[in-house]
């Protein structure tokens, strides 16, 4: 119920961040909200010997949009719900962010906290990859730009180095684009069963100019599947174009039978959340 | 470490353990008991209190997080808060209290961020409070009660 | 008011209450299902504190501290104390246990093929028993016989106050102050464990945030804290994390029954047998027999069925002990039979509604289980059908209806002291609110009786000193137990005005000092017919409606009415769809937090359609009770509902399909 003991720091500036990561490296963790970290401290799964609590840094909160969004990673993702400009600029993300967790949650979560937790369960990981979001990583030797579809390693683990702190979150694809999120989770809890982020734009035809894809708890990490949106490409959506989309996106699950239910009911219901989803997002354009 | 809070209007400066959690805070150092713990996974919500307005869980919030930020409790004074509590007992919003404290910081929230709550939005709202014994029925007819009281009172104002 | 000092955050639970020098307690708990303790070294263990803890003797009694061996995962194996909250839970690193891992048994199946978990037991049945008329089916009157297995899983009471206890041991007495529906039980408890003589110990009272049967309970760390108390010459305080909660808190319900009913093809059942078995845990407690008495005497409820006779089994497995859970036996015997009679009416092809009238009864009866029941059924039940235009309505949508008694546990009675002085009335029962609101019927009803402001008036906080006896709150009892003491203790204060004055007025009673105690004996438990209809439509969890029509008596207040059936309701509701705690094969819970363990969030809610007849009961206060009435009537009726839809027959509780009520977040 109550951690144990640790050092605590609150830079407000990223040098001063970037100092103490240098000097305590893997002994040390970053706070954002703390909502993944502190249940998992209360309950003494993990111990860490230095906190860095990032919440003073000022640069690190901001929404902006010139041609692309920008989002710093210390946003509330309660924020990021509600944000006009997200609101206004890319439907998937704010629908996502609302349906994390609860509003006391989401009050201290934050988007980056999310991301860089990469529990598989967490829901913007498969959102970024839908959206091909590009993160801006920053450390004491400088900054460099990774892709959210070479970030999300596996199960907790990111392409984020111990020194490594996310700044930025650049998202190109909002023009002309719409998305959802198709959260289906257990009666009783808000984490995802599982969960498919769908973001899509059309040409004048009406067929599919451009689609992206994010899978939330249905393999080890988040997973983009690229083969999915390929195929989609240049396709008008209908029951048959849908259904053979399913059976691709089926190769890049890996669903096993759990607590939750079979494999065979589980890909039942994927199926029918997919198909409708993309039916649903493509009727909206 | 030194930390500064406010609390309910008032400063506290105290010299703390990094690792004590805002609800420790308010609970054993401030003898603020009103604030309850329910669970130790962020689910139940007995220990939601506002932090610069927005509210948040108390046993997921290091004290150190909130130094330097303004906090409100069940044992505020705020007249809104009044008016909400009163709700509570006119709708018979509780039976044996112990979410109590939490489902009305968290409906201070919902009535302060939203013009127009309907049912649906309490609800949504409400998904992070637990209560196992009124089945949340009379719990929302007490934010609704609210709602239409605040509103009533800033009509009146107008 | 009471309401106004829980909204302002002014309710005194236990963790509220500090003492100085108080210590707090953490616990060392087994992180297997099944091991020998090899070692165990620091801490308060066994070693010092060697003692068992169920209220009746039994060689399978739970010692307090885990001795040479721990047989389910969170048992209390050494417990570690500080001065500060925190550094207790440091020292639970302090103590070194070496374990040896042993086989485990996490089922009620498993632990019927596996060996035993108890060295010298044969196998895992720890007890067995016989109830009802042993019959041979050639004797009896039937053309159809149909079978079924049914399993109600584990719940977790998970009120929103867990357990906690503070034990503050000074000049030569035990001063006791804990979350509880019984201080009398609990103080028997203690004393029998730890060998205290009466005025060695007080009990007190204190709020407790929510109980459903749990808190009716003693459990190793109260004694723990108690002996800890003693020893230091300090207050110990535990207080229970949610985590122990799921892990080491007595769980309800987890009963299997196999079971057959013999029946005429005209739908009336003439025979019923099948074994119950009641998955106990590790060790043997008390509330064993509550449950599984329950789950086997009340098996044919409503329904009059000459010949009955079950086999109960009491099954050890490596998991945390069996308690109480709101109903304690009777919901699963309800529906057990009413899972059954719908099997029986669609092999029948009969409707659901006609097959139990032409079971129901005319008269009171006893059943050949054992169970007294005190009122005729059919014309409860026939009533309700019109009320809801049961057969026009079951054509538009999936009813599921059940029909049920409700076992009031009024016996052996309650106590209550009344005292009038400063102008103010203060009650004080000897049977403790757990977070039910009794105070808003003890003003509703003693503002009537004694003529004054409800406001005069509050329910005090008792303790077993102020009241040597007291019973507690389960059962649905305090409708009528605590209702009537009530009216009963009220009168000898008002005869008390009467005498000194010659008459009774308010002012001759708020002018000056009163103080009454009285037991109010009744040395049977009531009962009363009542009956649930469900629908649903399995696409979305809020189109549930739950109509209800209950025979209350008269009511008390209808506020604690309503209360009791919405929040009974939701509970019926996770009990069905979602709550239970999940074990895997080697006996480690995988139900990790609160909601994992399915309890519903406030945008689950059904609709309710709420009829509630009076017809009064034979008790001073006329009343029946309600309390468990939700969970025993709604369960079975739901599963109707969603089994017309899917076409799968329910015979597993919680029924958790995930494709049920599409989850896909809007």
């Amino acid at each position: 119920m109550y951690p144990d003991k640790f050092e605590y720091f609150a830079p407000d500036n990223i040098e001063g961040l970037e100092e103490l990561l240098d000097k305590y490296k893997d002994d040390s963790k970053i706070l954002a909200g703390g909502h993944s970290l502190i249940p998992l401290l209360k309950l003494r799964l993990t111990s860490i010997p230095y906190i860095i609590d990032i919440s003073n840094i000022k640069a690190l909160s901001f929404v902006d949009y010139n041609n692309a969004l920008e989002i710093g990673p210390m946003v509330r993702t309660g924020e990021v719900a509600s944000n006009k400009i997200i609101g206004d600029k890319c439907k998937l993300l704010a629908d996502a962010a609302s349906k994390i967790a609860d509003p006391q949650v989401r009050n201290m979560g934050t988007v980056g906290g999310d991301i860089c937790e990469a529990d598989p369960r967490n829901d913007l990981p498969a959102v970024m990859l839908a959206l091909n979001a590009e993160f801006e990583v920053t450390n004491s030797m400088g900054k460099r730009t990774v892709k959210a579809e070479d970030f999300f390693k596996d199960a907790y683990t990111t392409a984020l180095e111990s020194n490594d702190i996310l700044t930025r979150i650049v998202i190109k694809n909002t023009e002309n684009y719409y998305g959802k999120y198709y959260k289906y989770t257990t009666l009783s809890s808000d984490f995802a069963v599982f969960a498919i982020a769908i973001n899509m734009s059309l040409n004048d035809n009406k067929t599919v100019k451009d689609i992206g894809i994010g899978l939330t708890n249905l393999n080890s990490t988040a997973v983009k599947p690229v083969e999915v949106e390929n195929y989609l490409k240049n396709k008008k959506i209908d029951d048959r174009v849908a259904g053979e989309a399913f059976n691709l996106l089926l190769k890049s699950c890996d669903i096993e039978d759990d607590v939750n239910g079979t494999e065979k009911n589980k890909e039942k219901i994927l199926k029918n959340i997919f198909i409708n989803g993309l039916k649903e997002i493509y009727e909206v354009l | 470490m030194m930390v500064n809070i406010n609390v309910n209007g008032r400063e506290y400066k105290k010299d703390i353990e990094p690792r004590m959690l805002l609800v420790s805070f308010l609970r054993d150092e401030l003898n603020l008991t009103g604030t309850h713990i329910g669970c130790d996974t962020s689910n139940c919500g007995a220990c939601t209190v506002l932090m610069d307005g927005k509210s948040v869980k108390s046993c997921t919030v290091l004290a150190a997080q909130a130094n330097n930020h303004e906090i409100t409790t069940i044992e505020s004074s705020d007249p809104k808060l009044d008016v909400i509590k009163q709700s509570f007992v006119e709708e018979n919003g509780l039976q044996c209290g112990f979410c109590t404290p939490g489902m009305i910081m968290q409906t201070f929230y919902i009535l302060e961020n939203s013009e127009d709550a309907d049912e649906e939005y309490i609800k949504k709202n409400l998904r992070g409070n637990l209560c196992r014994c009124t089945g949340y029925k009379s719990i929302i007819d007490s934010v609704k009660k609210a709602e239409e009281k605040v509103k009533g009172e800033i009509n009146v104002s107008k | 008011m009471y309401l106004n000092r829980f909204v302002n955050g002014e309710g005194k639970y236990v963790d509220d209450i500090k003492f100085d020098n108080m210590l707090y307690m953490s616990i060392v708990r087994s992180p297997y299902a099944h091991a020998k303790i090899k070692k165990v070294k620091g801490g308060l263990n066994s070693s010092e504190l060697k003692a068992y803890y169920a209220g009746m003797d039994h060689a399978m009694r739970e010692p307090v501290l885990a001795i040479d061996e721990v047989s389910y995962v969170g048992q209390c194996v050494a417990a570690v104390f500080s001065e500060n909250r925190y550094e207790s839970e440091d020292l639970l690193n302090s103590v070194e246990v070496d374990y040896e891992p042993l086989d485990a048994v996490s089922s009620i199946d498993d632990a019927l093929k596996k060996p035993a978990i108890h060295d010298g037991m044969k196998d895992n049945i720890l007890d067995t028993e016989d109830v009802g008329n042993k019959f041979n089916e050639k004797d009896i009157d039937y053309d159809i016989k149909v079978s079924d297995t049914l399993f109600m899983d584990r719940i977790s009471a998970n009120p929103i106050e867990t357990r906690g206890i503070i034990a503050d041991y000074k000049d030569n007495v035990l001063h006791i102050y804990a979350s509880s529906q019984s201080i009398h039980r609990l103080k028997g408890g203690i004393m029998k464990t730890l060998n205290l003589k009466d005025d060695e110990i007080v009990v007190h009272h204190v709020d407790t945030g929510g109980a459903f049967g749990l808190k009716a309970l003693i459990f190793p760390e109260y004694i723990i804290a108690a002996y800890a108390s003693m020893k230091y010459k300090k207050p110990v305080k535990w207080i229970e994390t949610r985590s122990e909660h799921l892990q080491a808190a007595h769980a309800g319900r987890g009963i299997k029954a196999d079971i057959t009913l013999y029946a005429r093809k005209d739908g009336k059942i003439n025979g019923l047998d099948g074994t119950v078995y009641l998955d106990t845990g590790a060790y043997f407690t008390d509330d064993d027999l509550v449950d599984l008495g329950n789950a086997m005497h009340e098996v044919t409820g409503p329904y009059f069925i000459e010949n009955a006779h079950l086999t109960g089994k009491y099954v050890l497995t490596n998991k945390a002990l069996n308690g109480y859970y709101r109903g304690a036996g009777k919901p699963e015997a309800s529906r057990i039979m009413e899972r059954m009679i719908d099997l029986l009416a669609d092999k029948l092809k009969m409707d659901i509604a006609d097959i139990r009238i032409k079971n129901a009864t005319e008269k009171p009866f006893k059943s050949p289980l054992g169970f007294d029941i005190n009122y005729p059924t059919k014309p409860l039940l026939e009533a309700a059908l019109k009320h809801f235009d049961y057969y026009n309505l079951s054509k538009k949508e999936k009813l599921g209806i059940s029909l049920f008694i409700l076992d009031e546990d009024t016996a052996p009675g309650e106590s209550c002291r009344i005292t009038v002085k400063d102008g103010k009335v203060k009650v004080y029962f000897g049977g403790d609110v757990s977070g039910q609101g009794h105070e808003l019927f003890v003003q509703e009803m003693l503002s009537e009786e004694f003529n004054i402001d409800k406001d005069l008036i509050s329910l005090d906080y008792d303790d077993t000193d102020t009241l040597k006896d007291g019973t507690g709150t389960w059962g649905s009892r305090s409708a009528i137990t605590h209702g009537s003491v009530l009216m009963k203790t009220a009168e000898i204060i008002k005869n008390d005005v009467i005498k000194k004055f010659g008459k009774y007025d308010k002012d001759l009673l708020l002018d000056n000092e009163f103080n009454e105690y009285y037991y109010y004996k009744i040395d049977y438990n009531a009962n009363s017919v009542n009956f649930n209809m469900v629908s649903c439509d399995v696409n979305d969890m809020n189109s549930i409606k739950i109509y209800t029509y209950y025979d209350l008596g008269k009511i008390l207040n209808l506020k604690n009415v309503l209360g009791s059936i919405h929040g009974g309701g939701l509970q019926a509701l996770g009990e069905t769809l979602s709550e239970t705690l999940r074990y895997d094969e080697d006996g480690q819970l995988i139900t990790n937090n609160i909601a994992d363990a399915g309890l519903l969030t406030a945008d689950k809610i059904p609709q309710y359609n709420i009829k509630i007849v009076e017809n009064n009961s034979e008790f001073p206060d006329k009343a029946k009770g309600i309390g468990e009435s939700t969970m025993i009537g709604i369960p079975s009726a739901l599963a109707r509902s969603i089994e017309l839809q899917t076409g799968k027959r329910v015979t597993k509780f919680p029924i958790d399909d995930l494709s049920l009520f599409n989850k896909c977040m809007e």
